[in-house]
Order: structure tokens, then C-alpha cells, then sequence
């Protein structure tokens, strides 16, 4: 990778405030995104995985600043996100789009789909009239559906059908950069591999950059340059997607990668499982946010002591892969 | 061996809606030997969770209906079965377990009331016996600190834990069937895996069989003995696991194989299955799948296939399952050579 | 890679559309919709289906009771009694046939056309009184449709503005959040925190006593439509909070679309189907308000016409005895459209409903 990379986000925090009582005073932050930073090159993809309540999905939205940051900073394309004020957030939007996991609520359900796309148009003046409609007609084949689609509405169409109208919609502003978060979650398995491959042609042909949100490890290994694995709003593990599947360094991502059922009789492996469940956001465990439930800590004593003092900094342990742990 | 504990024959299950018969389940035959975990397999609108529904009666009349069909239970007919008679199966002789443990709980008993509900309601036991059956089946779950949870609501533990007490709630009974739909499919990867585990383990140790109906592919190949496939209300393929996974003897169950990513595989491009999923109230017409088969030939769109056995053990509803099995057709799509 | 088979249906589906063939599809709704047409459409011909003026009056005949058409369709003139006060009885071999499209009062039709023809009616002496007539001889099925004029409208015309009112409140406080939401809900509060009838009587207190039926009908209006607006205003705000979340309404902001934008066009039009609904059941709310307002004297002035003044007219235990049709027409009148309208809003409630959606389920 040269040159300056496309997004760069530093130190990112989102807190929510918990309210309480009658006068909804604050008693708490639920620490969704608690200093997060990483890189994405131009054409890069990177995978972002973890469980639910990790802060991955808030991650992507914080970038788009659909959640606003409670602290750190968003660079693109070498301009501070976070910074700009209203008009000038509103033409980034150009520039940096999203596409959402359920197919069933992404789309506003009174639109027809060539009024959503056209009315994505006309925002950024991108297009008007007939050439609107021309370019909506393409739209819809490039995502492979079919022109005569924009005059339907978003429940005519089934799950993989409306998740590539979500994509048509992501796409009408020709952006630079997508969130996909979580894009095949909700999707059957025979039509996950269909829209996987459309992102992957996508990509290549518009030259895009993705951030891919997901928790399936194999879809995310399959369509990811680099990987992020994220646990209780912090970065555990950023690695070059092959380094990341042939040599896990975090315990979290061991087990991670380990829990993962394959489709594969034959390789019943023994399984690292972890015992317990993930801590709640909004009183994440003291020191290493993972020990409590580190199969690696939880054997050694000695481990363990330091795990509890101190939160270990996310660090580059060879050329390559960063890892956030003591032991490593 | 003196014949399956569960068989299931020619059962068809059709919802009566306005815009016409929904033939959820049309013709799903299969047997589940004691002790044995035989998994369901299929997408959304294959007719899988009604099939399940359908094994404890509970699909809801109207608008569903089990039409035809017989579901014999240790020799005894179940659709036959006066409904006095079958509530003393519900829950004791096979239970069932669902996906969303938030809302399969109910939210205003204790996590123990709710076990010990069941106990009392089939082993006529007392409070306290009830209680302690409870807390037992609690820690047989692998919930920590099993006399204060006996305590505590659902809202109070987290969905791990929550799927812990349904399964609790479950075999309270020790009953001879569980039938698990969708398990695991709201948890994370890492509860799944413990949840998976304590499956396989009870299993073990209580001997059950286990019905998994899903659409996890990955689960099945970790826990399954056998595989039913379901497509558009039908199993178009049953075998052992292994031989399911090696060599799939129907295009939809090659195509679902070859379409998934798999760790530590680099591919450029995934397989896909062309189309969509078909709707349930409007199947197409011969083979239901041949509009999205790549093998697909005339009369595949004319004649349905019939359910044909090509090994032991293993059937299929192709009209080309002869060529797959001889290994002259490469059922994910193209000739072999 | 196309979707091509199985694909959607070929006419395009509005939600709008599937709405309104669910609708035609339930009967009780569609026999509600037809009753409450018939009954806007006699509203607004009153003058020309009445067979007499609002306020025209027979010196003679006070509180005659309800004349019945005889088999070969002629009324029998009647007189008072020497034996009592308001008896009548008929005059022997005097009686006049009911005539259609009679000549009689002059009014104008909707407002705009002169016109003085009558859809039935008989020629003096003869009195038809299909409802009998009330204390100063007026005849109360004439009154009853003029009535409907003031009661029927008040009901559309207030929720119009109530909802207008509660909608952009709801919406905006809802969207925005921060101090306007606090602002706009503690408003919204103290309206619901005062009994509605005596903020109704309160708010009337603060008009002018004598106002004309015009001002009055306004006033009212005004009066109902204050009190309606803070629970829709509340359940708006409600719906628009857990629908800025929605990933579409979160998709529109990443397109760059300006709030206002995205309130009007991707969260308001989606609490539609709820705000239909909610008005069709809150307009009995209305024609009620109005009735208790006449029924105090504090609405619509004699010799005006409503149904609430009328009902007014026949509290006293004497009419109730003497003269019970003084109390059943407004009173089943009232009855047939406040239940009308409950019955086409559940209707409504069904056809909306967003979870009946085609296709079949796993």
C-alpha cells in the first residue's frame, strides 16, 4: 500500500449515556466504541468481525457519522469527517455510503424503487428527468435486476432481490467508500454467495472500498483484504487477512476462529470454547476486557494477575498483524 | 432392532390463506432412531419449523392443517391421538426447544417456577421435589450457581444463558425426542459453540435423539448423524452425514455446498444457486427446484421426481440421482468427463 | 446474476392500493364506508331532503308526534284536541298524498344553487312529520338534517386541524429530540393532565357568550381540536423515535438528505397508516364534544340546528314522557354515526395492518 491511505480513523469513542428515573439523569455510558483506530487503503476491503454488542455495527455507523462520535477523529481522504458542519457533511455523503443488514427494513416501504433511487439522484444533482430514468435503469442492471423493477414496490420483492436494491441505492451517488454492515446476515444461504459475488464484481468495477461488517468468519475471510476482530468496542486483533486465518495471535481470535462450525463432517475438530458471556458494554471488566473469560489467562496465574492490572495497547507483534495482549 | 422411535410418513401440512393453499409441508417422510440426531436442513419457506411443529401437533388451526399423513411415536399414531393424551407427550416424551429463548420464556415466572411447572404438570411431583428437579436440571444445563438462578427471571440472564434454561426446561422430563429448531441461530459464534457442546453432552448422557432443524450448515456437520435436506416442502435428500457432505447425491443440496465460503479456502469467485427461494403459496410446476437446477432437463419441468434410494441410507428426488450416483453428472452443474 | 424467476408480480402494489382492496375485501367495513357516505351525502343535501326549513314553524301543532304515511301514501290532516294540550287527532276524510320534488321553502343547494323543490313532501294543511315535530311546532327530521350539517363537520374539520397540529409536533419533537421534545411533550402533558370537558367548558368560557352560529360552529371547532391534539402529538413523537432508527430512515441520512427532508418524506408518511386510523376512531370523540357542549347551551344557538341542542332540548323528564321521539332521533342518530365510525376505523385498522403482507411463511 502507498500513499496516504482513504479513511483513517483514530482514537474513535462512542458512549451512550444510560438515563435513569424520572428526569433522565445520566448514571452511566454503555462504552459501544471505547478507542478504536485503524486504516483502510484505497481498494482495500476490510473485514470487521466480532459478536453482537461488540460495537462493530456502531463502528461503521460512527464513520458515516450516523451515530455521532463522542471522541477521536474520522479522516478521509484526508479531510476530518467529525469536523464538518451540515452542508458541507451532507456533500461527503457522496463520498461514503452504506448498506444495511436486514433487507426487510432498509427500504422505506412507500417509495417505489425508482422513486428511492431518484430522489438519491436529485439530492447531489446527479441527475434529472429522462436522464435519471436512464441512469436508474442502469443502476438496476448493474445490480442485476431489471429496469422494469423501479416501478415496484420494496415488499414485491423477496430478501436477496431488496438487499440488491439496497445496493443500487448505496451505489446511485457513485461513491468512493461502502459500509456493508453485516449485507448477507439476514439472507438465505443459497442467496448469500449471489450477493457476495455482486460485491466482489462491484468492487472491481467502480474501485471501490468497502468496510465489511460481519460475524461469519468464513464470508468475511473470503471477501476481506485485511481483518479487524473487535471485542467490547475495542480492537483486539488487525491483521492481513491471510496472516489473521493462518496465524491467529489473540486468544479471542483463536477461539473466534475455532468456534466457527464448518461444513465439513469429517473435521469435527476440538473446539475452544469459551466459558462464560460477553460483559455488558456499560461495565466492561477492569485491565484486559477479554480475561474473564481468556482461556489463556485463566491458566496461568501469573497471566492473570497482569490481564487484571492492565489493559494491554494494541501493538504491532511482527511485521504485520497488531495484537492487543500481554502474551503475545 | 426393533424399528425407529420416531417415523414420520407422507405428511402434509397446509395453511388455508387468502391468497390460496400455502402446501408448506407436501410429502416429508423420515424416521429418527433412539438415541440418534438426524438434522433438518433447509432456507426459509422449505417447510422445515413446521415440519417440526407439526411432529407435537402445535400448528395453529386455523390456518394450518396437518391434511394427511402419519407421525407414529413408539408405535403409537400421534395425529390420531386424543388431544388429552397427546398434551401428556408435549413436553414429557418429546419436547422442543426454539430459536428465540427471549420470547419462548415467559417473563413474568422464575427461570426454576417455569421448570419446576413442567415437572410438577407431568410427574405429578410436589413443590418441593419440583424445586429441586429444577435446580438439578439447572446445573445438568451447566448454569452456574444453579440455586440463585432457580430464582431469578429471564430478562435477568443473558441469551446464552437464557437457551440454557429452555433446554432445561425441556428435559426436565427426560424425554425420549428433543426436537431443536434453530437452537443456536440467535447466539454468538462463542455460545453457539457452548450451547452445541451441551447438546452433544446430554445427548451422551440422557440418550435422546435429537431432532435439529436448521439452517446451518456448519452445525449440521458438527453435530448430525443423519441429514434430511428440505426444499419448497420437501426432502429432496436424506443421507448419513458424511456421505451427504462427500457426495450429494441432489443439485440443490450441491449447489448449498458449493455456494458456502469456507475457512482457510481462497476462491475468487462463490458458486451460486441461480434464482430465489420459491414461494410457498406458488411452487413450480414438476421438480420444484429445476427453474434454479443447472442440470435441469425437459422433464424436469413436467413430471415431479419420486424420493429414490441410490445407496443405503441415502435417497434423493432427482430424476437424474442415477447419473449423480454413477458419477457420470456433477450434480452442482456441468458434465463430468 | 438476475432474480429473474420468481419474481414480483406484475402490476406495481402501493401500500396505498393494498390497503384499499383489503377494505373493499372486508364487508362490515365496506357496509360502515357505504353508511357513512350516505350519511355525509343527506348532510350535505339537507335542505333539498328536509321537507321544511330549519327553523319554519307550525303555530299550532307543538310537539306532535311522528305522522304515520298511510298505505296508499296520504297523511291525514290533524288538529289539537279539545280534550288536552299538544293531542292531535286526525280530521275526518281530510287528508293530502305525499308528493315528491314539492315546491316549498326556498334554500340554496350546497351552499351555491337557489332552489325551493323539496325531495317529498304534502300540501298544507297536512303536516308531515316523519319524526314528529318539537316545541314550537318545527319538524324534527328537517331539524336532524340540518343538524347533521353542524355535527357531522365539526368531528372532520376539527381532526384536521388537531392532527395537523399533533403530527407536526409529534414529529418534530420526536426527531429532533433535546429541549423541543421536552418543550413540546410537558406541553403536551398539561393539556392531558386537565379532565378534556373541563378544559372543553374552559376553553368555550373564553369565547364571547353570544356569538353567531357561525362564530359558535368556529369556536367550537377550535375548542375541540385544542384538547385533541397532545395524545396524537404523543403517540406521533413515539413512533417517529423508534422509526429514526429504522435502517431506511438511517440510509437517507447517509444519502445526505436534510432532516426536514427526511422527516417528511421517509418518517411521517410511514406512521400514516396508524394516524388514519387513529383519526377515523377520534371523529365520535368530536361529534361527541359537540353535543355536550350544545347539550350545556354552550354550543350552537336556536334556532340553529344540532344534534347536540336538540338532545339539549329533551332533557327534561316531562319530554321524556310525553314526547320521547324528541330524544330518540338525535340520540339514535348520534348512536348510528359514533358507532359507524368505530366499525369502519377497525375496518381501517385491518386493511393498514403492515403485517398482513403476501407470500407464505416457513
Amino acid at each position: 500500500m502507498s500513499g496516504r491511505p482513504l479513511l483513517e480513523v483514530r482514537d474513535l469513542r462512542v458512549h451512550f449515556p444510560v438515563r435513569r428515573g424520572v428526569f433522565s439523569r445520566v448514571t452511566g455510558y454503555v462504552r459501544a466504541v471505547d478507542g478504536v483506530s485503524f486504516t483502510i487503503g484505497r481498494g482495500e476491503t476490510l473485514g470487521l468481525v466480532g459478536e453482537s454488542g461488540c460495537g462493530k455495527t456502531t463502528t461503521g455507523r460512527a464513520i458515516l457519522r450516523l451515530v455521532e462520535p463522542t471522541s477521536g477523529t474520522v479522516c478521509f481522504d484526508g479531510e476530518d469527517v467529525t469536523a464538518l458542519g451540515g452542508a458541507a457533511m451532507r456533500r461527503m455523503r457522496r463520498r461514503m455510503q452504506v448498506v444495511f443488514q436486514d433487507p426487510y427494513s432498509s427500504l422505506n416501504p412507500r417509495l417505489t424503487v425508482g422513486s428511492m433511487l431518484a430522489e438519491a439522484l436529485s439530492i447531489h444533482d446527479l441527475a434529472h428527468g429522462v436522464a435519471a430514468q436512464e441512469r436508474i435503469a442502469e443502476l438496476l442492471r448493474t445490480v442485476g435486476l431489471s429496469p422494469e423493477h423501479a416501478r415496484r414496490y420494496p415488499h414485491e420483492f423477496s430478501g436477496g432481490q431488496r438487499q440488491r436494491i439496497g445496493i443500487a441505492r448505496a451505489l446511485a451517488v457513485e461513491p468512493e467508500f461502502i459500509v456493508l454492515d453485516e449485507p448477507v446476515s439476514a439472507l438465505d444461504v443459497s442467496i448469500q454467495a449471489q450477493v457476495v459475488n455482486l460485491l466482489q464484481e462491484l468492487q472491481q468495477r467502480f474501485d471501490l472500498t468497502y468496510l465489511f461488517v460481519a460475524h461469519d468468519l468464513s464470508v468475511v475471510e473470503h471477501i476481506s483484504t485485511r481483518v479487524a476482530v473487535m471485542y467490547l468496542g475495542r480492537i483486539v486483533e488487525i491483521a492481513s487477512r491471510d496472516a489473521l486465518y493462518a496465524d491467529a495471535r489473540h486468544p479471542y481470535t483463536q477461539a473466534l476462529l475455532s468456534a466457527a462450525p464448518e461444513p465439513d463432517p469429517n473435521r469435527r475438530s476440538e473446539r475452544i470454547v469459551l466459558t462464560g458471556d460477553v460483559p455488558s458494554p456499560a461495565h466492561p471488566p477492569q485491565g484486559c476486557r477479554f480475561h474473564p473469560r481468556c482461556f489463556v489467562a485463566q491458566a496461568d496465574g501469573a497471566k492473570l494477575a497482569r490481564c487484571r492490572a492492565a489493559e494491554p495497547e494494541l501493538r504491532e507483534v511482527a511485521p504485520g498483524p497488531w495484537v492487543s495482549c500481554h502474551h503475545v | 432392532m426393533s424399528g425407529p422411535l420416531l417415523e414420520v410418513r407422507d405428511l402434509h401440512t397446509h395453511f388455508f390463506t387468502e391468497d390460496g393453499v400455502v402446501r408448506a409441508v407436501d410429502g416429508v417422510s423420515f424416521t429418527l432412531a433412539a438415541g440418534e440426531t438426524l438434522a433438518v436442513v433447509g432456507e426459509s419457506g422449505s417447510g422445515k419449523s413446521v415440519t417440526s411443529l407439526s411432529l407435537l401437533r402445535l400448528v395453529a388451526d386455523p390456518p394450518g392443517r396437518i391434511v394427511s399423513g402419519s407421525i407414529r411415536f413408539g408405535g403409537v399414531e400421534l395425529l390420531t391421538l386424543p388431544e388429552g393424551e397427546m398434551r401428556r407427550i408435549r413436553g414429557r416424551r418429546i419436547s422442543m426447544i426454539f430459536q428465540e429463548p427471549m420470547t419462548s420464556l415467559n417473563p413474568v415466572h422464575t427461570c426454576g417456577a417455569q421448570i419446576a411447572e413442567v415437572a410438577a404438570l407431568h410427574e405429578g411431583l410436589s413443590r418441593e421435589a419440583a424445586h429441586a428437579r429444577a435446580v438439578e436440571m439447572l446445573k445438568l444445563v451447566g448454569i452456574p450457581a444453579p440455586e440463585q438462578r432457580a430464582h431469578e427471571y429471564p430478562h435477568q440472564l443473558s441469551g446464552g444463558m437464557r437457551q440454557r434454561v429452555m433446554i432445561a426446561m425441556a428435559l426436565a422430563c427426560r424425554p425420549d425426542v428433543l426436537i431443536a429448531d434453530e437452537p443456536t441461530t440467535a447466539l454468538d459464534v462463542t455460545i453457539q459453540a457452548q450451547i452445541l457442546e451441551l447438546l452433544a453432552r446430554l445427548r451422551r448422557e440422557l440418550g435422546m435423539a435429537v431432532l435439529l432443524v436448521t439452517h446451518d450448515l456448519g452445525v449440521v456437520a458438527e453435530t448430525a448423524d443423519r441429514v434430511a435436506v428440505m426444499y419448497a416442502g420437501q426432502v429432496v435428500e436424506q443421507a448419513d452425514v458424511r456421505a451427504l457432505f462427500a457426495r450429494p447425491a441432489h443439485p440443490y443440496t450441491a449447489g448449498l455446498l458449493a455456494s458456502l465460503p469456507r475457512l482457510g479456502e481462497r476462491r475468487e469467485r462463490l458458486r451460486v444457486i441461480p434464482g430465489t427461494v420459491p414461494n410457498p403459496a406458488r411452487f413450480p410446476s414438476g421438480c420444484r427446484f429445476h427453474p434454479r437446477c443447472p442440470v435441469a432437463v425437459d422433464r424436469c419441468r413436467t413430471e415431479a421426481p419420486a424420493f429414490v434410494e441410490l445407496a443405503a441410507g441415502h435417497a434423493s428426488r432427482c430424476w437424474r440421482a442415477a447419473e449423480i450416483a454413477a458419477g457420470t453428472l456433477d450434480p452442482a452443474g456441468g458434465e463430468r468427463s | 446474476m438476475t432474480d429473474a424467476r420468481g419474481g414480483p408480480a406484475p402490476v406495481p402494489q402501493s401500500p396505498a392500493r393494498r390497503a384499499w382492496s383489503a377494505l373493499r375485501a372486508n364487508r362490515v367495513g365496506t357496509v360502515a364506508a357505504t353508511v357513512l357516505v350516505v350519511l355525509y351525502a343527506c348532510a350535505a343535501l339537507a335542505p333539498f331532503l328536509a321537507p321544511y326549513g330549519e327553523g319554519e314553524m307550525d303555530r299550532v301543532r307543538f310537539f306532535h308526534p311522528p305522522t304515520p304515511v298511510r298505505w296508499d301514501g296520504r297523511v291525514d290532516v290533524t288538529r289539537p284536541t279539545a280534550a288536552g294540550v299538544n293531542r292531535y287527532e286526525a280530521v275526518p276524510g281530510a287528508s293530502a298524498p305525499v308528493r315528491w320534488f314539492v315546491r316549498g321553502a326556498p334554500y340554496r343547494l350546497l351552499g351555491v344553487i337557489p332552489a325551493d323543490r323539496h325531495l317529498f313532501g304534502v300540501d298544507a294543511p297536512a303536516r308531515l312529520y316523519l319524526f314528529g315535530a318539537d316545541s314550537m311546532g318545527r319538524d324534527v327530521f328537517s331539524r336532524l338534517l340540518y343538524g347533521a350539517q353542524v355535527s357531522l363537520t365539526v368531528g372532520l374539520v376539527g381532526i384536521l386541524i388537531s392532527f395537523t397540529l399533533g403530527l407536526v409536533l409529534g414529529g418534530v419533537a420526536g426527531y429532533l429530540g433535546g429541549w423541543v421534545d421536552t418543550l413540546v411533550m410537558r406541553g403536551a402533558e398539561l393539556f392531558l393532565s386537565v379532565p378534556a370537558l373541563y378544559l372543553v367548558v374552559a376553553l368555550r368560557a373564553a369565547f364571547p357568550a353570544h356569538l353567531s352560529s357561525r362564530q359558535v360552529y368556529v369556536a367550537i371547532v377550535v375548542v375541540l381540536a385544542f384538547v385533541g391534539w397532545a395524545s396524537l402529538a404523543r403517540v406521533v413523537r413515539g413512533m417517529v423515535l423508534s422509526l429514526r432508527r429504522a435502517e431506511y430512515v438511517l440510509a437517507a441520512e447517509a444519502l445526505g438528505m436534510s432532516r426536514a427532508r427526511v422527516l417528511v418524506r421517509h418518517i411521517l408518511p410511514n406512521t400514516a397508516s396508524f394516524v388514519i386510523v387513529a383519526a377515523t376512531v377520534a371523529v365520535p370523540g368530536y361529534i361527541l364534544g359537540e353535543v355536550f357542549l350544545s347539550f350545556l347551551g354552550m354550543g350552537v344557538q336556536e334556532p340553529a340546528a344540532s344534534w347536540g341542542n336538540m338532545l339539549g332540548a329533551a332533557r327534561s323528564v316531562s319530554v321524556l314522557r310525553d314526547h320521547p321521539w324528541l330524544l330518540f332521533a338525535p340520540g339514535a342518530a348520534i348512536f348510528v354515526t359514533v358507532m359507524t365510525f368505530h366499525v369502519f376505523g377497525d375496518a381501517l385498522r385491518d386493511a393498514l395492518d403492515p403485517r398482513q403482507g403476501p407470500g407464505g411463511r416457513a
